[in-house]
């Protein structure tokens, strides 16, 4: 069911982390998505590591968001604390072949991706 | 690079009340000393019947750095496409060159668009691509036997400092079935473990076009 680049990427990694966009089809397909690793973890990689599943396009004032998030709390599954918000600037700065820490250092979106990546290597 | 002298193991028993129940858990940690200081590899607590799971995967990590593999790869996935692979692995990679750890980001997907966010471009070019990567390793050398290829020549700077790409190109997708009837999936970790200049590695991985969500 992985492809090989997958498989190849997972094999070669240490550690692995899941992006999650806050939508009921991704929410479905977590289960298969944590076999897949199980799997390769089993058979290829036993050091590889779920560093955790990232909550993307979170919207704070929607309520589906933050229900699917509480349900894969209660499942226990290992969420980062960090939320990414959806903002048009992530298109503006593919565009501009900028990431946003370049792009707009100030934003809101930057801050949480440096949030992020200290939660990841605080 | 780390110079390290001490490697240190711990493990010890704690009692934990959970839910009105008293369990034991072991706290297990792998600490690494050098000359710039201590600094915690990984770290767990697990229940009693998690220990030998959990102690095997720190063999794994222990082994590992035996052999000086200290560099951190980090696989960004998910099968689904447009939940933000490209997006997080780019911009967490280029947060980490910017805190002055030496980057490398591994664009594995056919459609380029990690190669596109930090380049500005594709590359029209597959030898100076992972594309060169892959026939390589599908290639003998003049004895018949099958080769380690390098990843040296394919990586490329970005703009930005301390961050470096190995970009991607369509003609990967058309190598896909002799690479995997040949079993190379071991060859890009083989690489990437000889690659020692980067502390960070990030591999953006491709979506997947026969992926089915199975529901519960």
């Amino acid at each position: 069911m992985l492809n090989f680049f997958s498989r190849s990427a997972l094999i070669a990694a240490t550690h692995c982390l899941i992006p999650f966009d806050c939508d009921a089809f991704s929410r479905e397909s977590l289960y298969s998505l944590l076999e897949a690793i199980g799997e390769v973890k089993t058979d290829h990689n036993g050091g590889l590591e779920i560093e955790g599943i990232i909550v993307n396009q979170f919207q704070n004032r929607a309520n589906l968001p933050q229900q699917l998030v509480d349900e894969l709390e209660r499942e226990g599954h290992p969420l980062l604390k960090t939320r990414i918000s959806p903002s048009v600037k992530v298109r503006e700065s593919h565009s501009a072949a900028r990431p946003l820490i370049h792009y707009v250092p100030n934003h809101k979106l930057s801050e949480e991706f440096k949030a992020l990546y200290q939660e990841l290597d605080g | 690079m780390f110079t390290y002298n001490i490697l240190f193991f711990y493990r010890s028993k704690v009692q934990c009340c959970f839910n009105g129940k008293v369990v034991e858990l072991y706290a297990i940690r792998i600490r690494f000393h050098s000359v710039m200081g201590t600094r915690t590899i990984r770290e767990d607590s697990c229940g009693g019947t998690e220990f030998p799971c959990v102690l095997r995967s720190y063999c794994f990590t222990m082994t590992n750095l035996l052999r000086g593999d200290l560099q951190m790869r980090r696989v960004i996935f998910n099968q689904k496409g447009g939940v933000g692979k490209t997006t997080i692995t780019c911009n967490l990679a280029a947060i980490s060159a910017f805190e002055g750890k030496s980057t490398l980001v591994v664009d594995l997907d056919a459609q380029s668009n990690s190669t596109q966010y930090l380049l500005g471009r594709k590359c029209a070019d597959p030898d100076i691509t992972i594309a060169r990567f892959f026939k390589d390793t599908l290639s003998l050398n003049p004895f018949g036997k099958s080769q380690n290829p390098s990843l040296n020549d394919i990586v490329h700077e970005t703009p930005f400092q301390n961050l470096c790409i190995i970009p991607s190109h369509l003609e990967i997708e058309a190598l896909q079935s002799r690479l995997e009837s040949r079993y190379k999936i071991y060859k890009l970790r083989e690489a990437l473990m000889n690659l020692n200049k980067f502390d960070q590695v990030f591999i953006d991985t491709p979506r997947c076009s026969t992926f089915l969500a199975v529901p519960r």
